[in-house]
């Protein structure tokens, strides 16, 4: 079967049972978020998809993921009974939370991920391959961070992800169609991915029309790229550009009235400006030239989703994000304008990802995949990038687990990703060799190490602290501990993207000076 | 060899060339059927100094040669060394190589773990899977105004905490319109005191008294999941580790083989979809009677005798055990003989007899009111026959002999009873019989030592299967009999479950084939329970995990026997899903469910009444040589050995 040894078997139908023993999970607004869309494309006509307001979650991805979900509700007429299927994709103000809902929409998230699954292993195949390419596209297929926003949360990110493992097929197959194609009906899928596009646009143009060393574009293969990207763009927004439903569509996809950071603040450097502001707030009854917004108060401290004000450091602006996470991206990619090889490529991606997670407007912590999964490709390529995955991995899994935050879940979450690391670290540990065993290394390595085990910590306390805290004064203490988990993965991302731009920075210097060595 | 890679290598040097080579360069030799060969083939072929012939080994297989490897080996055979020893992997592989095997063996040879480790990642993999079942349903969830077995446990809890122990059996009843009733032992009201206090500190609004009464909150489920895990976690999980490393299990051979068997056992689907699925804490008195059996084969009857007092002290189902319980050590009482005999008879009678007396001390006053009240709960004699569907023979034949028109309660628990004792008789009578003939004799004229009750009983290894057959005939045969009391008889099951191709692969193949009837039989009450997919995907998951596979069963009667079986059991669930029952048959799938289960599980008795007879008739037969009475003396060299 696909060529998979019997250890890889086991370990898939062991991730199967899983994935269907958690059907009955918790499940987030995104289940009927999803559900309702299945209902809206396939009772309403074209013209009506992004006007319908019967049920709150309105229409708000891409006109792809709209024609995705008329595929998923397609099934459910053909196979099941009447009856059931209408159950299925009634349109409802009130939620539908029925067991053969809940089965169906479940199922349709374990078949989507065969997307990702055979992308990876793909992306494995080859020359230019090696022995843990394997290891590392099933790490990805099977990534915790899947399981709790897909399987659990409920959302489609491993299809998702899964376009984007075709996309890079293509580029590692010096397919530039393919790689263009596949990253433009991405972005049709979900706009999110326009974070990464830059990677994609430096590589493409660098890498096939105008490469380093050449003084004219390639234009036939522009042309070509250009088609290949406008196709998907056309069949997404045709139907509404013709409709004249342009500017509806940019409504529902761009609300521009949420605030600098999500409720549950995701790990970036904006938690961590928070949680500085939070700290000067205290101490202000003493610092009394500090001068406090009586806005800030009110508002950091809750975490309410809407306008987020410091009390004290002067407000962020989205455009200053943007600014920001722009520059930070145009300063990065320089490596890939000089050297637009597939590898650093890769490392790019990440590095855009990175950039856009860190200091991005309104960023939701699912979007550390956007940096995790990049990053697991580059894993075993040095020390540096292992040690990169390996902080990143464990603190942007950890950042996923408050989304979970029922109890029932706590077992699963836990023993999953314990059970997924162990075994993929003990994989790709093998594939590289740890540096010269110097001061500086040495104690990096243990700082490191200090700050991975503070995990289990943190965990406990996280599970103990809400037992013991009396009862009438958990309210009041409820953010704590997401605060500190999220300043604490933030933190670990931060270095993890250190680890990054150092490798960035050795690899443009090793291809100036020929010889340099590596240090870290 | 070198088609394992990196996977092999560290096997070179960890195994023994001596055993090896005397395995495989005698090609000559008779066909080898003992399991041996299979063991741990790794070394053995990484190690072979010499090129043996592919095909001459092939009677060291369960299976029978697969052309496509045949061809293969005999293609590679003269071209090297290295290759026909792929081959022989390759085949041998096909026999014993399970999912739980190549995960034990990645565990401890590709990452060289040790046995303790793997063994406490194991038992996180078995809560992690009963976690995942607990995600489902449970007993009586949303089903006003009575609920279930939840809401008994919680009940349960909730009276021991809020009320003095006098009132502990007397709650409840007509007047407190008859909720849940505290209808179990006294221990099971002990440990519901504890995790009530716990829950109470937690849930304080699901544990108040009659405000709580089918309390049902996300927070609740979980607390009352996390119940079952904690207290099988320190009465069934170290239970079944040390049964599988006491030397008394089936899989007892390497410390591999080992894991493998308690993984089986433990992730076994008929007792996770009732205790963590259904909500039901049946593994505690399994757990206190496998550790008796293991107590009384480490030759320490009164610590056994009190462990099985548990059992019985916790769940009344217990007494389907008692009379093998019984048997082995009033057996064990006349092989002793003498006044050493009628000591150990007194002292484990007095043992027990103070168990009881502990646990029952504080409902002893008003003396005999409260304790007639608790007998009577315990024992319910005014209930009929069976509630539901459960595959007996009362209600298997039920489809034509209508029991409840003939006969009034009464006198069924009477019939039902003369039958119980008709269906125990065999396992006592043999239990006793063994024993007597072959006690001590003083006119011994060899120089034996005598008896002496820290020694092993003969009867020591009937012990499982007696377990088996007493509790199928309380199951099979006797009054008000629950679906899930099928768990009871499992208990042996899982005792004599081994490693796939462990001991003899046509026993191991029955008795998966045997478990997965009995967790079929259960779907009924999992149907009501909305635990069916877990019923589906975790059956079907076991059976993957264990290397079942009902195409490859080593003996062909076997095979057709159970496709046959499966064919039925596939087109039942197939038709219950599609096709609705007419009117005039509404309850026909339970009926049909019941009929196939019982059958088996008759059949099923009988088999095993019949290997325990022929157990013991071959021991007896030794014994009645005269003096030298091997299996007592080796047992007891065994016990030495330790």
């Amino acid at each position: 079967m696909l060529g998979f040894s019997r250890g890889e078997r086991d370990i898939l139908v062991a991730v199967v049972i899983v994935k269907i023993l958690l059907f009955p999970a918790y499940r987030s607004t995104d289940f009927e978020v999803h559900r309702n869309w299945l209902a809206i494309t396939s009772n309403l006509r074209l013209s009506r998809w992004y006007f319908d307001t019967t049920s709150e979650w309105t229409l708000d991805y891409p006109p792809f993921f709209a024609y995705f979900s008329y595929l998923l509700a397609l099934p459910a007429r053909l196979i099941l009974e009447k009856g059931t299927a209408n159950e299925i994709l009634q349109l409802s103000r009130l939620p539908v939370e029925t067991w053969a809902t809940v089965l169906y929409m479940r199922m349709t998230v374990l078949i989507s991920e065969l997307v990702l699954l055979f992308g990876v292993l793909r992306l494995a195949e080859g020359p230019g391959s090696g022995r843990y390419d394997r290891i590392i596209g099933l790490s990805i297929a099977m990534h915790p961070g899947f399981l709790i926003l897909d399987s659990i949360h409920f959302q489609y990110n491993a299809f998702l992800f899964g376009l984007m493992a075709w996309s890079l097929v293509g580029a590692k197959e010096s397919k530039p169609v393919l790689c263009a194609g596949a990253f433009a009906t991405l972005l049709m899928f979900k706009h999110i991915y326009v974070y990464l596009a830059p990677a994609w646009f430096v590589y493409l143009l660098r890498a096939y029309c105008f490469p380093p060393g050449s003084s004219t574009l390639n234009i036939p293969r522009l042309t070509a790229i250009g088609v290949s990207t406008i196709v998907p763009f056309a069949l997404a927004l045709g139907p509404f550009i013709y409709l004249g439903q342009l500017d509806q569509l940019g409504k529902r996809l761009f609300p521009f009235t949420r605030g600098l950071m999500h409720a549950y603040w995701a790990p970036n450097v904006w938690a961590t400006i928070a949680l500085v502001d939070r700290l000067l707030l205290k101490l202000s009854t003493r610092l009394t030239f500090l001068k406090i917004s009586a806005t800030g108060i009110a508002s950091t401290s809750r975490g309410l989703v809407g306008d987020t004000n410091f009390a004290i450091l002067p407000d962020i602006k989205p455009v200053e994000c943007f600014i920001l996470t722009g520059l930070t991206q145009v300063t990065l990619l320089t490596e890939l304008w000089q050297k637009p090889t597939y590898k650093t490529f890769l490392r790019s991606i990440a590095q855009c990802g990175f950039a856009s997670f860190m200091f991005g407007w309104h960023v939701h912590e699912k979007a550390v995949m956007l940096v995790l999964v990049p990053l697991s490709l580059l894993a075993t390529e040095d020390w540096n990038h292992f040690r990169a995955w390996l902080i990143a991995s464990v603190a942007g899994i950890y950042s996923l687990f408050p989304l979970l935050f029922n109890a029932a879940e706590t077992p699963v979450k836990l023993g999953y990703s314990l059970i997924w690391l162990g075994l993929v670290y003990v994989n790709l540990r093998r594939s590289v060799t740890p540096p010269l065993s110097t001061m500086t290394n040495r104690t990096i390595t243990w700082l490191e190490t200090i700050y991975l085990s503070a995990f289990p910590a943190l965990q406990l306390g996280n599970s103990l602290v809400p037992l013991l805290i009396a009862r009438d004064k958990r309210e009041k203490w409820e953010f704590l501990p997401l605060m500190v988990t999220s300043v604490w993965c933030s933190l670990g991302l931060m270095w993890s993207w250190a680890r990054l731009c150092w490798a960035s920075a050795t690899a443009m210097q090793t291809s100036k000076t020929p010889g340099a060595r590596k240090r870290l | 060899m070198q088609g394992q890679g990196t996977s092999a290598s560290p096997t070179l040097s960890r195994s023994s060339p001596g055993g090896a080579r005397d395995l495989y360069s005698h090609s000559s030799s008779p066909p080898i059927l003992a399991p041996i060969p299979q063991r741990n083939p790794y070394p053995s072929f990484s190690l072979n100094p010499s090129s043996p012939n592919p095909t001459s080994n092939s009677n060291l297989h369960l299976q029978p040669p697969n052309p496509a490897t045949t061809t293969t080996s005999a293609s590679l055979s003269s071209s090297s060394i290295a290759k026909p020893r792929r081959s022989q992997h390759r085949r041998i592989d096909e026999a014993i190589d399970t999912p739980l095997r190549r995960l034990v063996r990645y565990l401890s040879v590709d990452l060289g773990a040790p046995s303790w480790a793997i063994v406490v990642l194991s038992l996180g993999m078995v809560g992690l899977v009963k976690w995942l079942v607990g995600l489902g349903g449970y007993s009586g969830q949303g089903a006003s105004p009575r609920f279930g077995d939840f809401e008994a446990q919680r009940f349960w809890m909730d009276l021991t905490i809020n009320e003095p122990f006098s009132r502990w059996y007397t709650v409840g009843g007509v007047d407190d319109g008859d909720w849940w009733r505290l209808d179990y032992p006294p221990l099971t009201a002990y440990i519901s005191w504890v995790f009530g206090k716990i829950g109470h500190y937690l849930l304080p609004q699901h544990f108040a008294g009659k405000t709580s009464r089918g309390a049902e909150s996300a927070a609740l489920k979980t607390y009352m999941r996390w119940t079952v895990l904690a207290l099988e976690s320190i009465s069934w999980w170290p239970v079944v580790v040390v049964w599988c490393w006491s030397g008394w299990g089936v899989g007892t051979r390497s410390k591999r083989t080992r894991i493998v068997t308690v993984l089986s056992i433990l992730l076994q689907p008929s007792l996770i979809l009732i205790d963590n699925g259904h909500f039901q804490y049946n593994s505690f008195p399994l757990g206190m009677t496998l550790l008796s059996v293991y107590l009384f084969q480490q030759g320490n009857d009164l610590l056994g005798a009190v462990a099985f007092s548990a059992s019985l002290l916790f769940k009344q189902m217990g007494l389907y055990w008692s009379p093998a319980v019984f048997g082995y050590l009033l057996g064990k009482c006349i092989w002793v003989g003498g006044d050493e005999g009628l000591t150990l008879f007194i002292k484990i009678g007095a043992t027990t007899a103070t168990t009881f007396l502990l646990a029952f001390a504080p409902f002893l006053r008003p003396f005999p009111q409260t304790l007639l009240i608790l007998l009577e709960r315990i024992f319910p004699l005014q209930r009929g026959i069976f509630e539901d569907k459960v595959a007996n023979f009362w209600c298997a034949s039920n489809v034509v002999l209508k029991w409840k028109n003939w006969f009034a309660a009464g006198s069924m628990a009477k019939l039902a009873t003369l039958a119980t004792l008709v269906g125990i008789a065999p396992t006592l009578g043999i239990l006793l019989w063994t024993s007597y003939r072959l006690r001590c004799r003083p006119s011994s004229t060899a120089p034996t030592p005598p008896q002496s009750p820290s020694m092993l009983p003969p009867t020591a290894p009937l012990l499982p299967l007696a377990l088996f057959t007493s509790s199928m005939a309380f199951f099979l045969f006797s009054f008000q009999v629950h679906e899930k009391s099928v768990l009871v008889p499992l208990l042996s099951v899982l005792m004599l479950l081994g490693e796939k191709g462990e001991g003899d692969g046509i026993i191991w193949d029955g008795i998966v084939g045997l478990l997965n009837v009995a967790t079929f039989s259960m779907y009924p009450l999992l149907k009501r329970d909305d635990q069916t997919l877990q019923y589906i995907v975790w059956t079907l998951g076991w059976n993957y995990l264990v290397g079942y596979n009902p195409v490859k069963v080593v003996d062909l009667k076997m095979r057709w026997f159970g496709y046959a079986v499966y064919a039925f059991i596939v087109s039942h669930h197939l038709m219950e899903a599609f096709v609705p029952p007419s009117s005039r048959y509404p309850d026909i799938y339970p009926v049909t469910n019941v009929l196939l289960s019982f059958s088996i599980f008759s059949l099923a008795w009988l088999v095993a009444s019949w290997k325990l007879l022929e157990m013991a008739v071959s021991m007896v037969g030794l014994g009645d040589l005269g003096s030298e009475r091997p299996v007592s003396s080796s047992a007891n060299v065994a016990k030495k050995d330790k």
